[in-house]
């Protein structure tokens, strides 16, 4: 079929080659002020060809020359000339219209590679656009048409030149970020920023330039540049283009690419995967993807290549989450309808991203529709949302706004009595507002709020909840250089209260005040030199934990621990070089610098022994404002690039990291009532370095990539915590928290197909991460101060996504996962103590939970492509956990009534069907 | 169509929360086997201040796989020691059961616990303080929606208590369904002597978890209505009257959060949220061996403890019904000799006085009420 395709191109290809040895007929005749119809009907007699034409206002024309043996296309440039109208030779027919001219032809190099990259003046082809006003920024969706970037010349100069502008797509108007924009002769590439900006350096002449983008159609522009000029391109959906020819011959991003370990999920591909009641849920499908594990199905928390679930930084349109899950921990925090994205980096961090040691989340969500007012609603099992979007001046402001709540509330209201005391609800609301002041200035506008609130047959209510807001300024100075200006504030609270009880009536506080800035440059210096740097600071303030009487009746002390506060600020440079077009070099330097400050009152400890309270020699109170102590040290960025063949490439990288804000739980799982602690002079920042490398090999003209991607990390001063620990109200919270080092590899491999009826991914990841008690001073040492498996360590597992597209409107989707289970500390024996035998533990993770299988499925019926429907409505239908399998979560060990019983807990003890209903309007 | 499309979610929903929190998602998981006995020492007791005896019970870890039971440490010797050089010695009563007072101690010094156990080892607990418990102001229970809550009240006026721990007994009357005025002996009927034997008994439970409280976040030393524990609606134990004594100890600071960690490790697992489980050392140190892991926390404490009862009618409405199927057997001996012979079953009343024409019986486990207790009745009992 697809032959068949190709066939009819080349057919069009050959007519217009013949079009091109015509010979144009000689007009001689003379026109005074004749309307511009005559002027053609004139035309018409003294030629064979047949001529069309826009007859709105076509008469306002008048037509006055003198052709004596004049070639056709003189005459008619003469006539037309300051006019408006274009006109199109083609097949001895002429087209005039207003406007863009119409194109009738395929670029003359469309089916060679090899697009000159010289600086020979490009053939003659039929199009004919002499009446193009060069210095208007060229809007085209043509890729059969040859752009002029930069003032044209008549001869095309050397060196090279700068083309930039932004990709959108075509129908709504929004930026799209992360597409690909890259010559693949010359292997130079570059990738559109979020605001959908690329910029890239070529040789002045003629170049085939390709665009991808996830979910979207390749688009390529016949590009001849003269000089420096702005080139936008728009691109359609991919999925309206199931009936054109679809050339991808040019996937070749995950080669040419300098960036490793990243993972890139558009929002389709996150809605195709099932997930439990069938909320399209981001953070599960990051937990899909190679070298990121979870604990289990409770929590949405994952730990990236051995990291913990702390250090990775969750960005939502660079605002940070600090807790991203719903429903303690059952979902994400992010309505599906408003993301547009995901990228996570788990090796080659940029160097304008800091302050956590594993891995960089970057959720991106969509800009609203810039040409009309569109909204989508979806009903789900326990959720429901609304999404509007649409500009608000046309072409230049839009809105999105986007909001999902729960009403789990009510159904557990009807559950059986014992159920009547519980209750849950959750609501998250997004808004993002971007204007497009002129060509050199956007501003975007940001705001995020979540809400959870939950007791669970208990009288202790729990709520927790993220605020954030984020104003962005994007300024091009020119075509080599832009910045970007982010100023943003971040709020993360949680409470607990407690009333049953009037005498112990209490309120429980936390939380994380965050005041962000960062300035960040982008200079295209030449075709080998692109640099970024830039300069980012962090304010945080926290309110590590406060303990008030709730009731007139209470008793309770109130208990209100210092508040913190301290400084991030780092500096950073990257300097991107292409050696040879094989050979590329990525060199990042971050420099952070944190301080601590007061006022505070911060303890001593006599040096060399356990820290505890008993052991404090002095207790010193540092006065507001004050500087109490200071940490910084480089962090250096590193990746190189080889590119062995077109479509075989190797990458290597070394990462450093640091972290000064940590995260305490002695759970397994993250809960909503963790908090966090800001290093100070009794605990230190956490630092990890990563080395790794790649192999990436492409199949099939690029349809199937693999990867192979190892690394070796190692992190220093992470948490621990002693037995038994005291997190919350605790002033001194460095005796309960020991420091450990932990040694983390593996090996991931990877098989994409994200095109065709069936696409999808396999991975496997072999890794092992574990932890040592390096702290002496500590007093017990864990295992003996032998390594240990982390929480987290799951050295197998296997995962397979995939999506068959039956027709346009029937799609399923299959999601399946293996990991070895986790590990666990289980009882080596028992003992008597009170009554009750009990059980007696000693090394730590010394045991493993049984190993994990799932299979969810779901079918996916979309709305029919009428255009001119005025409501859309999606169904999915699903299964989760579809064998039904009692996948473990935990096993424990519990005294009851005297005796020990072990009992395995699985969170979805059967299969889970859900339905989805979506509508569009 | 709409209505019905709803109705079908709201199905589904909770049929998907029903599973989410459903038991069946908690399965058995046997116990791993094949470990090493690590054989540490578990000292378990503490110093009793006043007029109980002092009860210190030793006995060594032993393998999970529940053949060998609780291993005692038998033949060490044991005394209590102040730290102005006192000394008080057990006795060992019964295997690893060491016994000695009551002692009254002197409130201003500070008392510990030394171990010489048979193989010749040493081991000390750390010198406590002397912990004065208060009395317990009283039990205080109340009917909610799912039974009869129990929970106590305290305070200590002089705000030194601040750490609680509690046990308790429980103790049940309760009744046969029947009252048997009859007996089948020796393949003959006649009036039963020993009715009431049948018709009245006692339960008992020994609370065995670990319940513990504290006022240390309180601006006062008060104790209010700390949950004990509950009794299920409709359960047989107030299927006549109740009573629970509680016994209160007052606990260091240390050793309350020892048994707060222990709890943790071994009573509070099982949710989504759990932290890792541990077993940490005591107060008890081998002296000769520091780092050998000692299981136990020895603290000085008095106890103070207070009953009460409970009847059915101060509860009703109380649905508790033990249902027995009476049948009616005619007086024919062999009749008789099948239906009583074996002991299954135990006759109740006889019908048609004087001239027996038939007799209701219903099955022993309803008519003698010594299948599910005991007939002695408890000292305490009015």
């Amino acid at each position: 079929m697809r032959h068949f395709k190709y066939l009819i191109l080349l057919l069009v290809f050959g007519y217009s080659q013949y079009a091109m040895a015509q010979d144009t007929p000689v007009i001689t005749a003379g026109f005074d002020n004749v309307k511009a119809s005559k002027f053609i009907e004139a035309l018409d007699s003294l030629t064979d060809y047949k001529y069309y034409y826009d007859t709105t206002a076509f008469d306002s024309i008048r037509v006055s020359l003198v052709a004596e043996r004049q070639p056709l296309e003189k005459v008619l440039l003469e006539a037309f000339v300051e006019t408006g109208y274009h006109f199109t030779i083609y097949n001895k027919t002429v087209f005039i219209v207003k406007g863009s001219p119409v194109a009738v032809a395929l670029p003359e190099n469309f089916f060679e590679d090899n697009a000159l990259p010289d600086s020979s003046v490009p053939r003659y082809t039929t199009i004919v656009s002499y009446l193009e006003d060069d210095t208007k920024t060229q809007v085209q969706t043509a890729e059969n048409k040859l752009f002029d970037v930069g003032t044209k010349t008549r001869q095309v100069g050397q060196g090279v030149a700068k083309m930039a502008g932004y990709v959108r797509d075509i129908t709504t108007g929004e930026p799209i970020p992360g597409a690909a924009v890259f010559v693949d002769k010359l292997k130079i590439s570059v990738v559109s920023d979020r605001f959908g900006y690329y910029s890239i350096t070529l040789p002045k002449g003629r170049h085939l330039v390709n665009v991808q983008s996830l979910g979207k159609r390749d688009t390529w522009r016949n590009v001849m540049l003269y000089d420096d000029g702005l080139l936008n391109i728009e691109m359609r959906d991919h999925i309206l283009s199931l009936k054109t020819v679809v050339i991808s011959a040019q996937k070749a991003a995950n080669i040419n690419s300098m960036q490793m370990g990243v993972e890139k999920v558009d929002i389709k591909t996150i809605k195709q995967i099932p997930v439990v009641f069938g909320e399209a849920d981001v953070l599960r499908v990051v937990q899909t993807l190679p070298g990121v594990k979870t604990v289990g199905e409770a929590s949405t928390g994952f730990n990236v290549r051995g990291g913990s679930a702390d250090q990775n930084l969750i960005l939502f349109n660079d605002a940070t989450i600090y807790n991203p899950s719903h429903f303690f921990g059952f979902f994400s925090a992010f309505n599906p309808d408003v993301v547009s994205s995901l990228e996570l980096y788990k090796s080659s961090i940029p160097a304008k991203y800091g302050g956590r040691l594993s891995s960089v989340l970057d959720i991106v969500s969509r800009e609203g529709n810039k040409k009309k007012v569109t909204g989508s609603a979806g009903l789900g099992l326990l959720t429901s949302r609304v999404t509007l979007e649409g500009p608000l001046i046309k072409d230049k402001t839009s809105f999105i706004v986007g909001g999902r709540s729960t009403y789990a509330n009510w159904l557990i209201k009807r559950l059986p009595e014992q159920y009547r005391n519980s209750q849950a609800s959750f609501y998250d609301a997004n808004i993002l507002i971007s204007h497009n002041i002129n060509a050199q200035n956007d501003l975007y506008v940001t705001g995020y709020i979540s809400n959870d609130r939950f007791n669970l047959n208990s009288d202790t209510v729990y709520g927790y909840g993220n605020k954030n807001i984020s104003l962005k300024w994007k300024h091009v100075f020119n075509n080599k250089m832009h910045s970007l200006l982010t100023a943003g504030h971040d709020y993360y609270a949680y409470k607990i209260y407690a009333d049953k009880n009037p005498v112990n009536a209490y309120t429980m506080q936390f939380n994380i005040n965050q005041s962000n800035a960062r300035l960040h440059f982008n200079y295209f210096l030449n075709s080998r030199h692109t640099l970024d740097f830039g300069l980012a600071s962090v304010y945080y303030q926290l309110q590590p934990g406060s303990l008030t009487p709730r009731g007139r009746d209470s008793f309770i002390v109130p208990d209100i621990v210092n508040r913190e506060q301290a400084l991030e600020s780092a500096v950073y440079f990257t300097e991107k070089f292409n050696i040879t077009p094989a050979l590329s070099l990525q060199a990042g330097l971050r420099y952070s610098l944190y301080n601590y400050i007061g006022p505070n009152t911060v303890y001593s400890y006599i040096p060399g022994i356990p820290k505890t309270t008993g052991n404090i020699t002095d207790t010193t109170t540092y006065r507001s404002g004050k500087f109490i102590n200071n940490y910084h040290g480089p962090e250096y960025r590193l990746s190189l690039r080889y590119a062995v063949t077109a479509d075989f490439s190797v990458k290597a990288g070394f990462n450093s990291l640091r972290q000064y804000i940590h995260m305490l739980s002695n759970t397994t799982a993250i809960a909503p009532t963790d908090i966090w602690k800001l290093s100070d002079p009794n605990i230190k920042p956490q630092t990890g370095n990563q080395a790794s490398i790649g192999f990436y090999k492409n199949f099939k003209s690029n349809t199937i990539e693999t990867s192979v991607e190892t690394y070796y990390k190692r992190i220093r001063d992470y948490l621990d915590f002693k037995s038994g620990a005291v997190l919350v109200l605790n002033p001194h919270v460095e005796t309960d928290v020991m420091n450990t080092i932990g040694k983390a590899y593996g090996v991931e491999l990877m098989i994409k197909k994200l095109t065709g009826k069936l696409n999808g991914w396999v991975s496997y990841t072999w890794s092992r991460t574990f932890l040592k008690m390096a702290d002496t001073n500590t007093g017990d040492l864990i295992n003996d101060g032998n390594y240990y498996p982390a929480n987290y360590d799951k050295p197998h597992d296997v995962t397979l996504v995939g999506n068959y597209r039956l027709s346009h409107r029937f799609s399923f989707s299959l999601n399946t996962t293996y990991s070895t289970g986790r590990p666990i500390t289980i009882p080596i024996g028992r003992y008597y103590y009170e009554g009750s035998m009990r059980a007696l533990y000693s090394d730590r993770n010394a045991y493993r939970i049984p190993d994990y299988f799932r299979l969810d499925a779901s079918m996916n019926i979309e709305p029919n492509h009428n255009l001119k429907q005025k409501i859309h409505t999606s169904w999915t239908f699903g299964a989760y956990n579809m064998l039904g399998r009692k996948n473990p979560y935990s096993v424990y060990f519990v005294s009851e009534n005297g005796v020990i019983n072990g009992y395995k807990l699985s969170i979805f003890g059967a299969a889970i069907l859900y339905v989805n209903l979506n509508i569009k309007f | 169509m709409k209505i019905f499309d709803t109705a079908y979610i709201r199905i589904l929903a909770v049929t998907s929360l029903l599973l989410l929190y459903s038991q069946s998602c908690k399965e058995e998981y046997p116990l791993p086997e094949n470990l090493q006995n690590k054989n540490y020492l578990v000292v378990d007791g503490f110093i009793d201040n006043g007029n109980d005896i002092t009860r210190i019970e030793l006995s060594r870890t032993s393998p999970l796989d529940g053949t060998a039971g609780i291993i005692k440490e038998s033949g060490a010797s044991v005394w209590v020691e102040s730290d102005n050089g006192h000394n008080f010695s057990l006795y060992e009563t019964e295997p690893g059961v060491y016994i000695g007072g009551p002692f009254l101690l002197d409130e201003s010094s500070m008392y510990r616990v030394n171990i010489t156990t048979i193989n010749g080892k040493s081991y000390s607990s750390r010198f406590e303080e002397v912990k004065k418990t208060p009395p317990i102001d009283n039990i205080h229970w109340e009917k909610e929606e799912d039974g009869v809550h129990i929970y106590v009240n305290t305070h200590d006026p002089e705000n030194k208590s601040k750490y609680y721990s509690w046990q308790y007994e429980e103790t049940w009357e309760f009744f046969s369904s029947y009252y048997s005025s009859f007996e089948y002996v020796n393949g003959g009927m006649r009036l039963r002597s020993n009715g009431e034997e049948l018709f009245r008994c006692w339960q008992s439970y020994i609370s065995r978890n670990i319940m513990i409280g504290s006022s240390s976040r309180l601006s006062e030393d008060i104790i209010y209505n700390a949950p004990i524990t509950y009794i299920e609606n409709n359960s047989w134990k107030l299927s006549s009257r109740y009573s629970i004594l509680i016994k209160q100890r007052v606990l260091s600071k240390n050793a309350y959060e020892y048994l707060e960690k222990m709890k943790k490790s071994s009573e509070s697992l099982g949710s989504i949220f759990d932290p890792m489980p541990t077993t940490d050392r005591g107060n008890v140190v081998c002296n000769s061996e520091p780092s050998e892991m000692v299981i136990g926390y020895v603290y000085v404490s008095t106890l103070q403890q207070q009953r009460i009862f409970i009847s059915r009618g101060d509860v009703s409405p109380w649905w508790y019904n033990f249902i027995c199927q009476v049948d009616t057997v005619p007086n024919i001996p062999n009749i008789l000799q099948q239906y009583f012979g074996f002991g299954g079953a135990i006759p109740i009343d006889g019908i048609g006085m004087p001239a027996i024409t038939d007799y209701t019986a219903a099955s022993s486990f309803c008519m003698d009420c010594r299948h599910r207790g005991t007939s002695v009745k408890p000292v305490f009992w009015p």
